[in-house]
């Protein structure tokens, strides 16, 4: 079994900031053996299990526009598991930050935990935008 | 990487051809202002390479640089490459139809003056025809020529035109648009010390030309490297043909690099924080 799913998200970055919105212009996809579901939307379904590691990667679909993660928050828990290293930067979009971890064992399996995920596309206002319908579902 | 490095230069043609140097002629600006570039908009720009390492010290992300020369007063780049065909066929149709209202002329000048009145009158009339044809084939500027650096001269078929499409001829051939300034090679430090790796690359983007300088820079050998960018502009010629100028111009790379962390935790990789 696969030990690491990996999370692609490709952004269109132009658009997302014409249109001052990721709805749309965002695409998620997963290598999860576990077949998810929405694959492709910005509502994917990521099927885990515990002790798999999973990997959020974000790819701007215009190579010379800027778009790192920001963030990325399981919605439902408590405020002070904002935790984490608002970005290893003041300096915006130093993309040193790896957005990954283990699945907890804890999980509450066919529940959908859903995440927030903020990216960040260049500077100024407006710039910095998110999603909530991803999730994670532990099989 | 959260973007490719794009840097433009914008290079001021027609100083650069009379101070025979692109040296304070010359304008870098790059997309990195945000990262610690500094400079931008002047002519020593420091583009900032920010890279980042794996905790075994690999390197963890690429920096890509891609370079665009510009110059100011050739035509715009945004404008298809094929806009100067339109324009030089509209240039010859209308020369045409001006010769074939004098040559209109000119019959029927000869109907009227050829038994009317002897010698000076007809010779005036016809000499005066001929003295406005004159004019307007002095006032075709031709078709534009381009030397190559063997000194091979070809002809390109299309008319010297000015920044709006407009035909230009001999007495105002100043307002002429400039050729875009074309990069033919990337050297210097950032290269010989392996800091930089650069190569041309094909492009079905006709904007420049089909072609365009990109590198790949190595962001484990950090510090402030300088590269020397190989350009060629052209000059206009008295006889209407373009001749290349080659120049260089030097700017200069400061390449950092610092860990990647993990965003959830700040340190090592941990349980998901999904309570």
């Amino acid at each position: 079994m696969s030990t690491h799913i990996n999370i692609i998200t490709a952004v269109d970055v132009v658009a997302a900031l014409s249109e001052r919105t990721l709805y749309e212009n965002i695409y998620l996809m997963d290598n999860s053996p576990f077949h998810s579901k929405g694959q492709g939307t910005a509502s994917l379904a990521t099927s885990c299990q515990p002790g798999q590691v999973i990997q959020w990667i974000v790819y701007a679909l215009d190579l010379q526009t800027p778009v790192v993660i920001k963030k990325i928050v399981f919605l439902g828990a408590s405020s002070d598991a904002e935790n984490g290293a608002q970005s290893a930067s003041e300096c915006m979009g130093s993309d040193l930050d790896v957005w990954n971890g283990v699945v907890p064992v804890n999980m509450i399996p066919g529940a959908l935990r859903h995440y927030r995920m903020e990216l960040q596309m260049g500077v100024g206002q407006n710039s910095a935008m998110s999603v909530a319908t991803p999730s994670l579902k532990r099989v | 990487m959260s973007q490719q490095h794009a840097i433009i230069l914008m290079i001021d043609i027609q100083a650069a051809i009379n101070a025979g140097t692109l040296t304070e002629n010359t304008y870098l600006i790059d997309n990195m202002k945000s990262h610690g570039s500094v400079g931008n908009g002047t002519a020593n720009l420091i583009t900032a390479v920010n890279g980042a390492y794996w905790f075994d010290g690999s390197q963890a992300g690429e920096a890509v640089l891609n370079w665009l020369p510009y110059g100011i007063g050739a035509l715009p780049p945004t404008l298809p490459r094929t806009f100067r065909v339109p324009k030089s066929t509209v240039a010859n149709a209308e020369k045409i139809n001006s010769l074939a209202e004098k040559l209109k002329t000119i019959s029927e000048t000869k109907e009227s003056v050829s038994d009317k009145k002897p010698g000076d009158q007809k010779t005036n009339a016809v000499a005066n025809i001929a003295e406005q044809l004159k004019r307007i084939m002095e006032g075709a500027s031709g078709t534009c020529k381009i030397q190559d650096m063997r000194g091979k001269v070809k002809d390109v078929g299309l008319k010297v035109m000015d920044m709006t499409g407009k035909e230009v001829n001999s007495d105002n051939i100043s307002e002429a648009s400039y050729i875009m300034p074309i990069i033919t090679s990337i050297t210097g430090e950032a290269v010989d010390k392996g800091v930089m790796f650069p190569a041309q690359y094909g492009s079905p983007d006709l904007v420049t030309d089909g072609w365009y300088w990109s590198a790949s820079v190595d962001t484990n050998k950090t510090g402030t490297f300088a590269y020397t960018m190989h350009i060629q502009i052209y000059a206009l010629s008295a006889n209407k043909t373009w001749v290349p100028k080659d120049m260089t111009y030097t700017s200069h790379i400061n390449v950092t690099h610092a860990p990647k962390r993990n965003g959830f935790t700040g340190g090592a990789m941990q349980a998901l924080p999904i309570s």
